[in-house]
């Protein structure tokens, strides 16, 4: 278990993403890839980004949308941007 | 009767008040919140999480139209297909929730996927992404008469060579709360298929033709305009006039007397918001066999459209 005070919950975040992305949550593997494997679009891009802003605090620029190409990859950079805000 | 006569060879509907165009409940009002449309059931699981209320319904009536018509549409090249779409209130409550937005969080909280959709245009364009319609597309917003003046204007593109098929009809969605007219809000949707007589396979379920005018500038003028309407048609046996009877200027009246001049009874009914109930009607009564009938709805602002329905006859008992 991750004991840092700044850490985010990675199953919170699984329900985020299927929520905006309209996918059941086992759908929301670790390392499915949104835009090939989910079917990402750029719309739905930026929904995610203003969902994750909101939920986390955080600012998302798009370089940041770019690196958050899987849920893993996603949780890595919130964990980050949290832990920097 | 003319090979390009348009003919209507499928209906689809979506409404609080049923679904069969032939036994559609059109007596009093109904609840326009969202609660009777299954979007999963009508249009899949997925994929309209970001479409609102009044896209979601148009695009399910256009997924019964076009079934209905046995995907007749389909069988044209993609830029002959066009469509003609009235709404009042598609976006109303989509623009409302945009501009607390706005006003609130900020702009950059607003949805980049439903954003889209604060052009009211962008109703009948997702039906056209959906449907390949790419001849042409348009919405019409006159108050009240936008659904009936969608045939007209549909009619007049397909008569100028723009497309052979076409897809008309109307779609409304609840107003918000707080607006005077919440109360008389409508919901749902009705999309008409009219292709010509010529090329369609399917048995027709009769014919439309609409006549729009404004009064009282048009007044001296209406004998001429029923003239023109009713003309090479059976006389239809009935009229039926959406309109408002408390509206200061007495469309209703004029109308109701003017058809009398031309022999036809007419009964009245309250409008509701929007553009759809006239358009319900129309799809009862093609849905069902009978003689012709005058469907009218006018506008507080002096608008009128007036659409002569010829179901196909009732079959012959001898």
């Amino acid at each position: 278990m991750n004991t840092d005070s700044t850490a985010i919950d990675l199953e919170d975040l699984r329900t985020t993403i299927a929520e905006v992305l309209e996918l059941d949550t086992e759908e929301v593997t670790d390392d499915a890839r949104f835009v090939q494997d989910l079917g990402v679009d750029s719309l739905l891009a930026l929904e995610m980004q203003i969902a994750l802003e909101e939920q986390y605090g955080v600012h998302l620029t798009e370089a940041d949308l770019g690196e958050a190409t899987t849920l893993r990859a996603t949780y890595d950079l919130v964990t980050r941007k949290v832990a920097a805000a | 009767m003319s090979a390009n006569e348009l003919v209507v060879t499928g209906i689809g509907v979506v409404s609080p008040r049923g679904c069969d165009p032939a036994a559609l409940d059109l007596e009093g009002a109904v609840p326009a919140d969202d609660a009777w449309f299954d979007v999963a059931a009508e249009l899949g699981p997925r994929g309209y999480k970001y479409v609102p209320p009044s896209c979601r319904y148009l695009l399910a009536a256009t997924r019964r139209a076009v079934a209905d018509a046995g995907g007749s549409p389909a069988a044209v090249p993609e830029a002959e297909r066009g469509m003609a779409v009235g709404t009042n209130s598609g976006i109303a409550a989509l623009i409302d929730g945009m501009d607390a937005t706005v006003t609130g969080p900020g702009a950059e909280r607003l949805s980049p996927a439903t954003a889209p959709y604060f052009s009211i245009n962008t109703l009948a364009g997702r039906v056209a992404m959906d449907h390949g319609v790419k001849g042409w597309n348009l919405t019409l917003t006159s108050p009240r008469t936008a659904g009936l003046e969608a045939l007209l204007a549909g009619a007049r593109a397909v008569a100028a060579g723009r497309s052979t098929v076409l897809l008309a009809g109307s779609t409304e969605a609840a107003l918000p709360d707080h607006h005077p007219a919440h109360a008389a809000s409508e919901a749902g949707a009705v999309v008409l298929v009219l292709e010509p007589r010529g090329r369609a396979a399917a048995a027709p379920y009769g014919t439309c033709r609409t006549a729009v005018f404004s009064l009282p500038a048009a007044e001296p003028q209406l004998d001429e305009i029923l003239i023109r309407l009713l003309k090479d048609a059976p006389a239809p046996d009935s009229a039926l006039l959406v309109t408002d009877a408390t509206d200061a200027s007495p469309l209703g009246a004029v109308l109701a007397d003017a058809l009398r001049r031309f022999g036809v009874p007419a009964d009245t009914v309250p409008p509701a918001a929007g553009t759809l109930l006239p358009m319900l009607h129309l799809a009862r009564t093609l849905g069902r066999p009978g003689p012709p009938r005058l469907l009218a709805t006018t506008s507080p602002d002096g608008a009128c459209a007036l659409t002569l329905a010829r179901p196909r006859h009732l079959p012959d008992r001898t």
